[in-house]
Formats: C-alpha cells, structure tokens, sequence
C-alpha cells in the first residue's frame, strides 16, 4: 500500500531527475571553462597588445621613457575605470625605469612573439599579468604589465549568464514538463480507476476500451476477461443453488404429503412433519435467496406499495390467525418505480418473521407511506424484539437470535437484505414503539432504481 | 366428487391421492400426460390436479386439451416451478388457480375445494357448516333453514364469493346497496358486527382487519378431515 513504492510518477521522476542535474551541472562547468578561457585569451591579446605598443613607443622615441601607459594602450587593456593597471619598466639588471614597484622578482621572461604570462595576487587583488623582454636600440628593456581581472570577471559573469540562465530555465522546464507529461499520460489511468470505483459489486459489465491508450488495453482486457469469469462463476453457482433448490421440491412435496397422510405415524412423532416442514422452508428461502443475489436485475415497473400489501395481505391473514395474531394495516399510497417481486418477496418474510417470532395472540402492524425520495415500510410485533447487540448478525446467513424460538432456520432477514440491496433500499432493525417487539423498517427509494438502470 | 390427479413422482402423487380420499373425493392417478388425455375423454372429473413437469409432455398440454375440447374442468395446477411468468401464462391457458410445491396439504385441500366450489352453481353452495341455495336465496345450517333478512342473505352470498380475500367496506358496500348512497363506516361496522353474530357456529370466520377491512375465512367444514 506504500505510495512511493508503486508511484509511476515518483519512479520516473527519480529516474530522470539525477540525469538532468548531472547533464545540467555538467553543462554550466563546460560553460564556465568556455567562458574563462575566452575571457583569458581576450584579456591576454589586450595585455599582449598594449606591451607592443608601448615598445613602439619607447622605439620611436629613444631618449623619452614615458612614465604612463598611452591612451590607446589602455583602451587596448579593455580596462575599465575600477580596474588598477600595475606597469613597470626595468633594465637589464632590473632597475626600475618607469611605472609602479615592480611587482615580483621571480616572473619568467617571454618576448613579444612569446609573452610570458603569470597569475598574481597582489596587495589584495588577482592580477593577470605579462612578462616581455624586448630589445630597444640595443638595450634590453624588461617590461611587466598586469591588471586586475575585473573586466575578465565581468566578462565571465556576462558570458555564464547569457548561456547559464537559459540553462536553468531549460532544467526547469523539463521538470515542469516530465511531471504534466506523466500526469496527462496517466489521466486515462485515473479515468479508469473512477469508472471501476464508481461500479456496484453486481456490476459486471466489460469496460470501455475505446478510450483507453493502447498500453493500458492488455490490462483492461485482462480485468474484462476476469470480469466474464467472474460472472459465469457466479451465475453457475447461482444456477446451482436455485437448480439443487428445485428439484428438492418435489420430493419434499411427496415426503410432506406422505407424512400428513399417514395417520397414526405423525401423531405419535409430530416432530417428523415438524421436521419436514421446515426442510420445505428452507429449500423454499434457499431458493428465494438465490434468486436475490447480485446480478439478477429484476423486472423494473411502477406500482403502489400499498396496493401490493393489501394484495399480499391475503396470503398472510391465514397464517396470522393460525397463530392467533391480529394485523393491522396503516397504508397510505406509496408509488415507486421498482422490482414488484422484490418488494413482495421482503415484505412475505418479514410478514412471516413477525407472525413466526412473535407473540401468539400478539398484535403485527404493517405500515407504508412516502417520506421525501423514499419510501418507507415498516413490519413492527410486540413479540420479544431482537436485541440491539444481535441486529447485526440477524442479517448473516443462518444465523438465528436468540429469541428466535420456533422452526425458522436463519434466512428471512438475508433474502431481504440482498433484496433491500438489490433496490438500493436500506433495512433498519430497531424496537417497535407502542408495541415494544420488533420493527423492520425498509428505505425503497422511490425512483433510484430508474436512474441507476439508466 | 371425480378428481383427477396427474403426478409422475410416485410418492407424492401417492401421498396427495391418500389426502383427496380421506377428504371424501375418488381419485383416479395419472402418471404421464399421455395416460391423464385418456382418462380425461373415457370419464367425467370435477377437477383436474395437474403437475407441469411430466415425463412425456408438458403438462400445459392437458390445459390446453381441456380448453380445446371445451370441458370446463377446473385444473389446479401443482408445479415446482414458481415464476411469476410460468403462473400466468399457465392461468392464462386456461388453469383455474396454481399452486407451488411443497405446499401444505391444507392449503393444497382448501384450494380443490375452492375449485369445485367454483363448479357447483345451481346446486347448494357448502360453505362451512352452510348450505347455500343461491337460487332460493336462502341458507340451511345442518339442512335447517337459517332465518336471513334480504340485506344479511345478500352479505352472506358477497363473503361466500370471497372467501380468503380481503373485502374492503366500500365493497360491502357496493354489495349491499345498489345505488351509492353514501354509507357511514359506522353503518357498515354496526352490520357486520351484527352478521358476526348470526353465524357464530357456522364454522365460518369473519375478521375484522383493521385498516383493510374484512376477511372471509371458509373452516374445514365440507371434506371428510
């Protein structure tokens, strides 16, 4: 479940990341040597340059030393007003002839064909500097020029910024770029996971594959392909049960007959027809379970709920008066849009778990009417109820409440929660005002079963 | 009373032959559609009790074999199969009512006699402990005439055609008066409290339910259990 682990964003991303720092950093260290060296070479040519002309000068005229360096000379230096130019001039044996103290002993020699340059920290700043021994009128002449490198250094800044700058936008674009790029890409992805999250667990239908991109189909082909199994798997298990439910019918109908039939047999052992009854119930509600599992999309129609009732209630009243239990009715007009069936099939077993648990000469109200979207049912007894703690597990398969005395066998309220499912309705268990049994209260909504069938 | 039973599954159909003839009926037993077409042209049946799935034909054949040749016999169908489409268009064939195995042998009985209740008209009407004389208008419990006014006879005649089915009071109503003058519910629960009385002892069952109206029940009272 970790994210970063499964990340197809953080994994790209991490793999392109380092890459184009690297590229990027290794781009500026080629730029900044670029850049230096031609700085360097342009800084040199001026030192170079401005050397020649002042030997040019000391040649032209023999007997003058001048003690500055000529305009031309220093427009030649590509000085700027803050740079300080360090000139001296020595014989041969290193007497100072002109310019500033000299700036070092140990500087090597060149000629003007082959200038000797040096690096050079002085009195706080980084010189550049050229060292050219030169021939005037016969006389050696030892001449060292340097200036501080700020018109290199701006050089360089001008040159790192015109080529770094863009550098760094670039880098960072590419990020901005990668991370839309991966986010665009994985839109059909997201896509898909709202339209699998959005389905319903009996929603088995394929899914689109038109507008997903070619590398997602395998997949989705694979989940379709799952999906279809998936469905056969259920329908033949469902088959199953309803096939093995059928065909216990009639042999149970000639055991049951058999045994009401016999005479003296069942009324010394009533627990045999007792028995057989209940074998009849159960293969019954098995049935009727199978019927409501997912996947069956009951026949959708508009009816009234009270008229349903008042039709079922027929049905009911004799099994009510066998126990002797009154029923009441509370109807008010009820239309939904629904599955009949469904709706008939819930309130038969709740009507039946009622007139089955509770009180004998007990009193079962059934109730409809409209509430808002929904509407509500209610089946309530003065039996003995269920108790908060169990009205979970009365909904689980099988499972019988601890009140439950008689012959049921642990169904009635399953078939109507996957019936209640089935319609999207909700079922509520809770304690019969008035009567102080149980009541069931069922949500059917009145028209969401229309608009999720659309 | 002639009864067919049509069953291919030996122990019901023998389990269901043993009821009919201890409620008083002679059955005579079919086991494949082929042998009930042959019974049901050499005699003459009440009823006929019918199951679809039979080993040679459907046994909708015998439905339709019945409406073919024009016998009215009612047909009780007893079928495993339970969907709402099979019963109608089974009833629609022409069966006259259709019941789902297993079904208590009570109910399987209240229905045949329901079936044949259907058939006897011009006769007297055995309702409970009643006989009614639909033509006379009048009742007899135990052969002693019952002394009815016209409004109470015409109560009885309405619920007798109703048993087991909600009636609601405007249906009374509509029964007991011909023009819709309007009848207070007070009226109506006054008259019925009053017939309630009168056939006390009638194995008979009038019930009020509440919210709904009434319900006619018909005791086992004309069979032989």
């Amino acid at each position: 479940m970790e994210m970063a682990a499964t990340s197809l964003r953080g994994h790209l991303l991490a793999l392109l990341l380092p890459v184009a720092v690297v590229a990027m950093l290794g781009g500026i260290l080629a730029v900044y040597f670029i850049a230096l060296r031609a700085s360097a070479t342009a800084l040199d040519d001026g030192l170079t340059d401005a050397a020649e002309i002042y030997a040019a000068q000391l040649r032209a005229r023999p007997g003058e030393v001048p003690q500055e360096l000529s305009a031309h000379a220093q427009r030649v230096l590509l000085a700027t007003p803050e740079d300080r130019i360090f000139f001296s001039l020595m014989d041969v044996n290193g007497r100072l002839l002109a310019g500033d103290v000299k700036l070092a002993d140990d500087l090597p020699w060149g000629s003007l064909d082959k200038p000797a340059f040096f690096d050079l920290n002085h009195s706080g700043f980084w010189l550049r500097g050229v060292s050219v021994v030169f021939d005037v009128n016969g006389q050696v002449r030892h001449m060292i020029l340097a200036t501080t490198a700020q018109k290199r250094e701006e050089l360089m800044g001008d040159i790192m910024l015109g080529m770094v700058v863009p550098q760094i936008v670039l880098f960072l674009l590419s990020i901005v770029l990668v991370w839309a790029g991966i986010r665009q890409g994985l839109t059909p992805l997201i896509a898909l996971q709202s339209e699998i999250g959005r389905r319903s667990h009996r929603d088995l239908r394929p899914l689109e594959t038109r507008s997903v991109p070619e590398e997602l189909r395998p997949i989705v082909a694979e989940v379709n392909d799952l999906f279809a199994r998936l469905e056969r798997a259920i329908e033949a298990q469902r088959n199953f049960v309803a096939d093995a439910a059928h065909q216990l019918r009639t042999p149970i109908a000639g055991l049951l007959a058999q045994l009401e039939t016999a005479g003296p047999v069942t009324v010394e052992n009533p627990a045999l027809l007792l028995t057989a009854r209940r074998l009849a119930r159960l293969v019954g509600q098995l049935l009727a379970l199978s019927r409501a599992e997912p996947g069956i999309e009951p026949a959708q129609a508009d009816f009234d709920l009270a008229a349903l009732i008042r039709e079922e209630a027929n049905a009911w009243l004799p099994q009510a008066f066998r126990r002797d239990i009154e029923m009441r009715f509370e109807l008010a007009a009820a239309p939904l849009h629904g599955s009949a069936h469904a709706c008939r099939e819930m309130l038969a077993n709740l009507v039946d778990n009622a007139i089955r648990y509770g009180r004998s000469g007990g009193i079962v109200v059934v109730s409809c009417a409209c509430d808002g979207d929904d509407v509500v049912v209610r089946v309530d007894d003065d039996g003995p109820g269920i108790p908060p703690e169990e009205r979970q597990r009365v909904f689980e398969r099988f499972y019988r409440g601890s009140t439950a005395s008689a012959d049921g066998c642990g169904l009635g309220l399953p078939i109507v929660a996957a019936l209640a499912r089935q319609q999207d309705a909700a079922v509520r268990l809770d304690t019969a005002p008035g009567l102080g049994g149980l009541r069931v209260e069922i949500r059917v909504p009145r028209r969401a079963v229309r608009e999720s069938a659309a | 009373m002639n009864i067919l039973l049509i069953e291919d599954d030996q122990p019901l159909a023998d389990g269901l032959a043993r009821a009919l003839r201890q409620a008083g009926y002679r059955v005579d037993a079919a086991g494949t559609a082929g042998e009930a077409l042959r019974l049901l042209d050499a005699g003459a049946y009440d009823a006929v009790v019918l199951d679809l799935g039979l080993p040679d034909l459907d046994g909708s054949a015998v439905v339709a074999h019945l409406a073919a040749h024009r016998l009215d016999t009612p047909v009780l169908v007893l079928s495993a199969r339970d969907g709402l489409d099979e019963r109608v268009r089974l009833l629609d064939i022409g069966a006259d009512d259709y019941l789902v195995k297993p079904a208590a042998l009570d109910e399987f009985l209240a229905r045949v006699r329901a079936l044949l209740r259907r058939r006897r008209t011009g006769e007297r009407l055995q309702v409970g402990r009643l006989q009614l004389d639909t033509d006379g208008k009048r009742a007899y419990l135990d052969d002693a005439p019952l002394d009815l006014n016209g409004r109470e006879w015409a109560l009885l005649a309405f619920l007798a055609a109703n048993p087991g089915r909600i009636v609601s009071r405007d249906e009374i109503a509509a029964a007991l008066y011909q023009n819709d003058a309007g009848v207070s519910d007070n009226a109506i629960e006054q008259i019925m409290s009053r017939f309630r009385k009168r056939i006390a002892d009638c194995g008979l069952n009038l019930r009020t339910v509440r919210g709904l109206g009434y319900f006619f029940e018909i005791g086992d009272g004309d069979g032989g259990d």
